[in-house]
């Protein structure tokens, strides 16, 4: 009947339940928090060089926070009542965290883009006519006020809440990897490494992804790449992969060096159904190959050309968001295809391409945060004020 | 008075904080309207909904409620090794079918091999001493021939064995 199962299976280990949708909800929430932290890095920790993209990480992170939840709610057969989590949140469920981190990281996100745009929506507001100026004042909540005092006091509270937000945005990932890692009764998900493993590779995606955005933004706008910002982003990038992709083996070294009953699925698991997405995907083709390609940049970049230094970074950032989204898929389907009979496989699970949760729905959901970014871009442009150029006292804006 | 003091521009940041005090409100506010009234009554549900499950019509009544009508099926099954399988299990509700002991609607009458493979068919996660086949090989052992009616030119279905 099922020619994809083999071995000893309960009823309900036959149905894949958490579906591709599942795989996207973490990446997407992975970018958001990778996005938010290279924000920081200058808003919060100063890195001049990550100065041109300050903002346009955060509108980023913003954008890609704003479908976190989108493939959630596809997922769900009544997705009017997703908001159940968070009217009536049940403590004893793990989900219950969602509503109120993602919530307080949506309006630190929020109030953090407001103090950073609010000069700039005061000078469109008293620059532009019509309808949109009439938005940009609803915007600025009436206050035009854009004196040196009021926008240093932007920056400052800018500070803070970049501060706060650094926690929320570990917090708001890290959780996603809990709702797998506290799952003791699979033991591909049950570890305590999971969060962090999450954690690391949310950042490598978020980095990655910008180094991409960054220069196909640069190149719609006919400008050229500051190669200081993409060397460092290069860096970051190289390291934080670097940490990733080690817990990622170190899992399973433990998994495979303690040799606990579970091991005899999970080797299997890895050889056999995954083998593609993790040994050839996760591991040599988004791991090691970036990883070289990146020491390179890295080490040897200063004897690069541009092109060759930007190309290489570009290249090294394709494979990791490949990488990132293989571990996703590795976690989340791999999770559910063995029985917890521990004696039981499913063979094979392929989406399909016009299913409500298939490969269709999956692009069209992930292809929204960058319609959202350009349409943001357009509301606040987030390089602007790199060519105006300083009024820029301390440094910080 | 200095009009240099940073607090004189804070105007903006008391707005924000106006308007985020309003947005509190308001989400406390739409809280309360969506959370249902009898919400947390006896757990974490809503404790009316006790009540509307109990208030559902009855479905199924269980063999006694056919025996009335169907003295003869209902011998012969009480007899048989399906004693244990209940009639609306393999037919369906007798809501469906009769009301205040009148006839209002046809039964299903499911002859064929799937009903019984349903529950026989031999699988690992099944106990071991639950009678299971596989149907193909058993048909040809028995010295039948396999067809979507082939268990019933040997089984009664109300009385198998
Ligand atoms: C009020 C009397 C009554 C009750 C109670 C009743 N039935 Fe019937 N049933 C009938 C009548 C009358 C017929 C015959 C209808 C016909 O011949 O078209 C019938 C027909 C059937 C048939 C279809 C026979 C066929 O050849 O199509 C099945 C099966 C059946 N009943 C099963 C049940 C089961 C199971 C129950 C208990 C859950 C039940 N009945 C309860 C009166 C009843
Ligand atoms: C294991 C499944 C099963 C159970 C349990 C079962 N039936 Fe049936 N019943 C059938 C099938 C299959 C037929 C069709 C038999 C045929 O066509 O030879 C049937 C036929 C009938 C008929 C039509 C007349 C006849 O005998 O063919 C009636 C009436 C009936 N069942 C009533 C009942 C009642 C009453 C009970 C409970 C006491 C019951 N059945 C339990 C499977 C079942
Ligand atoms: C709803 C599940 C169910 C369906 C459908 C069902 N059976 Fe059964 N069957 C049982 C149960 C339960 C027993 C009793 C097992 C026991 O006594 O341990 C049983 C017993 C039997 C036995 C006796 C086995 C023995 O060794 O005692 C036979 C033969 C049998 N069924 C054949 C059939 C046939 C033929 C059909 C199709 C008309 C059928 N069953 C449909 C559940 C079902
Ligand atoms: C050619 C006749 C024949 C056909 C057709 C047939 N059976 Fe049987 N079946 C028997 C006999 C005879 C027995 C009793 C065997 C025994 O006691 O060793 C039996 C036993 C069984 C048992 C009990 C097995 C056990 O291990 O206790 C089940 C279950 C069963 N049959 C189900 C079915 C089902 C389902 C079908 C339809 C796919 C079917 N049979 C078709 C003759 C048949």
């Amino acid at each position: 009947m099922f020619p994809e199962l083999t071995g000893y299976l309960f009823p309900n280990d036959v149905h894949i339940a958490w579906s591709l949708m599942i795989v996207m909800y973490p990446y997407v929430t992975g970018l958001v928090a990778g996005a938010f932290i290279v924000s920081s890095l200058y808003h919060v920790f100063g890195r001049e060089e990550l100065k041109p993209l300050g903002r346009f990480a955060l509108a980023a992170s913003f954008c890609f926070l704003l479908v976190a939840m989108l493939p959630l709610l596809n997922h769900l057969g009544h997705p009017e009542r997703g908001i159940n989590i968070i009217v009536t949140p049940n403590f004893n469920s793990a989900m219950a965290g969602f509503g109120f981190l993602f919530t307080s990281y949506f309006i630190i996100v929020l109030l953090e883009l407001w103090f950073v745009f609010r000069a700039d929506i005061v000078r469109y507001a008293t620059t532009s006519r019509g309808a949109a100026r009439r938005f940009y004042a609803i915007l600025s909540l009436g206050v035009y006020d854009g004196s040196a005092e009021a926008v240093a006091l932007d920056k400052r509270i800018t500070r803070v809440l970049a501060a706060i937000g650094i926690p929320m945005a570990c917090l708001l990932h890290g959780y996603v990897g809990f709702l797998f890692g506290a799952l003791k009764a699979n033991p591909w998900w049950s570890t305590p490494l999971m969060p962090v493993i999450f954690l690391f590779s949310a950042v490598v995606s978020g980095i990655a992804m910008l180094i991409l955005l960054y220069q196909l933004a640069m190149k719609l706008k006919g400008t050229t790449t500051d190669r200081e910002a993409v060397a460092s982003l290069a860096r970051w990038l190289w390291l934080f992969m670097i940490m990733s992709l080690t817990l990622e083996v170190l899992e399973i070294m433990t998994l495979g060096y303690e040799r606990a009953e579970e091991w005899e699925v999970i080797s299997h698991l890895l050889t056999h159904q995954l083998s593609i997405s993790f040994i050839s995907i996760q591991m040599v083709l988004g791991g090691l190959i970036p990883f070289i390609l990146l020491m390179l940049v890295v080490v040897m970049g200063r004897f690069m050309h541009d092109r060759i230094h930007n190309t290489l970074a570009s290249v090294s950032s394709l494979l990791l968001l490949l990488q990132v989204l293989a571990m996703r898929w590795n976690v989340v389907i791999g999770g559910q295809m063995f029985s917890k009979s521990m004696r039981g496989f499913r063979e094979t699970y392929v989406p399909g391409l016009f299913e409500k949760e298939g490969v269709l729905a999956a692009v069209a959901i992930f292809t929204l945060p960058f319609v959202l970014l350009l349409i943001f871009e357009r509301v606040l442009p987030t390089f602007d004020h790199l060519r105006r150029g300083p009024p820029d006292d301390d440094g910080l804006d | 008075m200095r009009t240099d003091h940073p607090l004189w521009h804070a105007k903006h940041i008391v707005r924000m904080g106006l308007l985020l005090l309003l947005g509190v409100t308001v989400m406390i506010v739409v809280r309360s309207l969506l959370v249902p009234d009898t919400w947390g009554q006896y757990g974490w549900y809503r404790g009316a909904n006790v009540e509307e499950q109990r208030d559902h019509p009855l479905q199924h009544g269980g063999d006694a409620s056919c025996a009335g009508c169907h003295p003869e099926q209902e011998a012969t099954h009480a007899a048989g090794a399906h004693a244990a399988v209940r009639c609306e299990l393999c037919h369906a509700p007798v809501a469906l079918h009769a009301k205040d002991d009148a006839y209002f609607a046809a039964m299903p009458v499911r002859r064929t091999a799937a009903l019984c493979v349903s529950c026989h068919q031999r699988l690992a996660a099944r106990p071991a001493d639950f009678p299971q086949i596989r149907p193909q090989e058993h048909v040809a052992e028995m010295g039948g021939e396999y067809g979507p009616e082939a268990c019933f030119d040997c089984h009664d279905p109300h009385a198998p064995l």
